[in-house]
């Protein structure tokens, strides 16, 4: 059996053998996308609708390939290069053999689901064109599984340097930053005079077709290229503006899986034995954080903040996370500053609140078998529990609502004391669930002593991310919803009142159900993520 | 004071099944105050899984658990203030340096201020003040043992659970976790210990009990379980040899 047989025999077992609850809810939610793309693609065919629209669908689908690998940084491949490190073959042989096994994953399937659109909106002229459009289908499918494979190669070689870790810091930071606030600058420009009460829209006919500018550059980028093709064998153009999109595509794919392959063989090249943290803790820094001179009795409750704080910022992980979490509200007032709409700049902190907790709430999982401490010292837990709640008030929670406060001030915002009321409530809420929810959804990944760097696995807490998302989300309406229903929205004192009755009875609420969890349920989750 | 008048670990009936698999079956045990102890047995006999279960880290099945005179499930507070603890393959707070990790331990358990010259002292005795400035996640085996021990030492606990201490560690370290806990047996502290390393167990333990399956096969004074041979010959007696053969295409 040939090697490259090997790898992708193993990979289907693994597939077929593995833990699939993700797995299986990714390939349910993106057949049911697929069916959607599939449709439009018969509707275009009847002239139900204007094909622009399905330029922009299959254009969607090619940036998620583009997008998913660098906003799930470091997520693990089903087959680990690191696995066959030693094999006595050259590391260039290994990765050539294992490319086809890469072709084999969800992501493909679905896409391949959502390209066979290209043959249904060919469907009905002649042989050629159909031919033309598989083709096509199967060309934008090497070169989007390619594109994808290589981004998430790149990303992963990028997070083992530190430099790389800020950029790709960054690149996760801007595009949710485009995802959340991408919208107000077109909101802002429709509907100019929101912020004074004015709901007077910017006049436009409805869009029944992408303007053709749009759709022009849709067809332009390489995500377009095979319905290009498709498009031009349906209307019998030259044949050139048939084969050149498509021969495009398998040189960019080619090109793609080049530097797939190279960068999987620069890691198969990387030294087995582990290689250190790199953070050196400054001599002056150690003796400074020692406290020494502080002759005062340490509290449990401070020991454990201090402990979080430093680990904030050492712990590879975390400190992506804390640099994401800053960023993201960052950029999204650089987009939000220069509109009409600045008025909603005091919003943006509800948003950061949104993001700090989602990146506090796999901490448990994150420190690992460390739990055992809290455990088998009296009183521990309390203390970790509240000690966690401060250091996130420190590094979060206080910061935000300074920043909103500032914000509200300089933008001049007639809305500000309703954006202070949600983010009073949003900070609560976050503050709370954080360690409640690192305490009942732990993600678990490799243990702490273990990981080195970003590149490891981490554990995948989207669940209890997209958890704390709704939570925070909810809480921060409540003081605007109690204030409605109070008809007392014009009173800034009830705002900031129910914001700041939101924010002390989450805290004070999430304590003891996190002491509680993690007293019941500890010894298991040491268990577990002794297991691992 | 409980731990001069109860025994430091007392064990009564403990068992711990997981599933259909019994990891320890039903055992006795008495450590008296004062006392270097050691448990010996093969790999997967239940020495981890029962110091687990003193340690407070794992519930048993049935029995009972006490530590210096506190049941461990009734008092488990006092019981767990008696108590220090070292445990074989778990993280610490990684991202801390030693010295941090143990003012983190100070704090944790609301010492007093004579916390710093403790950790000053083990820093220095132990060897870990050489390295001021390197974090936990990049520490050597020794050097996680003996931060370990360390931790487990700070608040000087009457009773001390290790597990492997002498694992994997090159001599030299080996040597000074050694000469520590004797300093901490003789002035008057409990050791409980599990090792695959006879030598060790022979040179520093006074009593020692051999398990196998999860049962109690021997237990007594190192000379009364070695019974005339070396403590190694006496364990690979009790356990049994896998079959030998010779392999031709060795």
């Amino acid at each position: 059996m040939s090697m490259w047989h090997r790898f992708a025999s193993l990979k289907i077992r693994i597939l077929r053998h593995g833990p699939h609850g993700d797995r299986a809810f990714g390939l349910i939610a993106g057949l049911v996308v697929a069916a959607a793309v599939v449709t439009s693609a018969a509707l275009v065919s009847t002239g139900t609708v204007d094909d622009s629209w399905l330029t922009a669908a299959v254009s969607i689908l090619g940036l998620t390939w583009l997008l998913g690998p660098i906003l799930l940084p470091g997520a693990v491949p089903v087959l680990n290069p690191q696995w066959f490190r030693t094999l006595p073959t050259p590391p260039s042989s290994i990765a050539a053999a294992m490319s086809p096994s890469e072709l084999l994953s969800v992501g493909t399937v679905v896409t391949g689901a959502s390209l066979s659109s290209f043959v249904v909106v060919a469907a009905g002229h002649d042989g050629i064109t159909i031919i033309a459009a598989f083709a096509a289908a199967v060309a934008q499918l090497f070169f989007l599984v390619w594109l994808g494979r290589s981004v998430g190669a790149l990303v992963a070689f990028m997070l083992r340097t530190r430099l790389g870790g800020w950029v790709a810091a960054f690149q996760m930071s801007a595009l949710l930053a485009v995802s959340f606030a991408g919208w107000v600058p077109v909101a802002a420009f429709l509907i100019p005079d929101l912020g004074s009460g004015r709901m007077a829209a910017h006049t436009g006919s409805v869009w029944t077709e992408l303007p053709d500018q749009l759709e022009h550059a849709l067809l332009i980028a390489p995500t377009g290229w095979g319905l290009a093709a498709v498009r031009a064998a349906m209307t019998s153009g030259p044949l050139a503006s048939v084969l050149l999109p498509l021969g495009g595509l398998l040189v960019l794919g080619l090109l793609l899986w080049t530097v797939w392959m190279m960068l999987t063989a620069a890691a198969l090249r990387q030294p087995p034995a582990q290689v250190g943290s790199r953070i050196v803790v400054r001599t002056g820094q150690a003796r400074f954080n020692r406290g020494d001179g502080d002759s005062q009795r340490p509290d449990p409750m401070t020991a454990v903040a201090k402990r979080e704080l430093k680990t904030w910022l050492r712990d590879p992980q975390r400190s992506l996370e804390l640099r994401h979490a800053w960023m993201t509200p960052l950029l999204m007032m650089l987009l939000v500053a220069p509109t009409a709409w600045s008025w909603s700049l005091p919003f943006i902190g509800v948003a950061a609140a949104v993001f700090a907790a989602m990146v506090a709430i796999n901490t448990y999982a994150l420190d690992g078998t460390a739990v055992w401490q809290l455990l088998t010292t009296p009183g521990a837990v309390h203390a970790d529990v509240r000690g966690r709640q401060l250091a996130w008030m420190l590094m979060f929670g206080f910061p935000i609502i300074v920043v909103t406060t500032i914000l509200g001030l300089v933008a001049d915002s007639s809305l500000a004391y309703v954006a202070m009321g949600a983010v009073l409530a949003a900070v609560g809420a976050a503050c709370a669930c954080a360690p409640l929810l690192s305490a009942l959804m732990p993600a678990i990944g490799r243990d702490a002593r273990e990981r080195i760097s970003t590149g490891q696995n981490a554990g995948n807490p989207a669940g209890g991310q997209m958890m704390s998302f709704t939570f925070v989300l909810f809480a921060s309406a409540l003081p605007g919803i109690l204030a409605a229903v109070l008809q007392l929205e014009d009173v800034w004192a009830v705002h900031l009142g129910f914001g700041l009755a939101v924010l002390m009875i989450s805290i004070a609420a999430a304590g003891p159900l996190t002491v509680k969890r993690l007293t019941i349920a500890g010894p298991e989750l040491l268990a577990s993520m002794k297991s691992v | 004071m409980n731990a001069f008048t109860y025994p430091a670990i007392q064990l009564r009936g403990l068992s711990k099944k997981f599933g259909d698999v019994t990891a320890v079956d039903s055992i006795d045990l008495t450590v008296e105050a004062g006392s270097f102890f050691g448990i010996v047995g093969p790999n997967g006999a239940g020495k981890s899984t029962a110091l687990s279960m003193i340690a407070g880290l794992s519930a048993p099945t049935s029995g009972t658990v006490s530590l210096a005179g506190y049941d461990t499930l009734r008092d488990r507070e006092q019981a767990l203030g008696a108590l220090g603890i070292m445990m074989e393959g778990l993280s610490l707070p990684e991202r801390l340096t030693g010295a941090e990790l143990l003012e983190y331990t100070a704090g944790l358990r609301g010492m007093d201020a004579e916390w710093r010259d403790r950790s000053d002292d083990l820093l220095t005795v132990l060897e870990l003040n050489r390295t001021p400035n390197t974090l936990i996640v990049d520490y050597s085996t020794g050097m996680r043992k003996k931060i370990g021990l360390a931790v487990a030492l700070l608040h000087r606990p009457p009773v001390l659970v290790l597990d492997e201490p002498f694992e994997a560690i090159d001599p030299v370290s080996a040597h000074s976790i050694e000469a520590l806990l004797r300093q901490y047996v003789n002035g008057g502290g409990t050791v409980l210990l599990s090792s695959h390393n006879m030598d060790v167990i022979e040179r520093t333990c006074t009593r020692v009990a051999l398990l196998s399956r999860g049962r109690i096969l021997a237990d007594g004074t190192v000379p009364e379980v070695a019974a005339g041979k070396t403590l190694n010959e006496a364990f690979v007696d009790f356990i049994g040899v896998a079959p030998q053969r010779e392999l031709d295409w060795l």
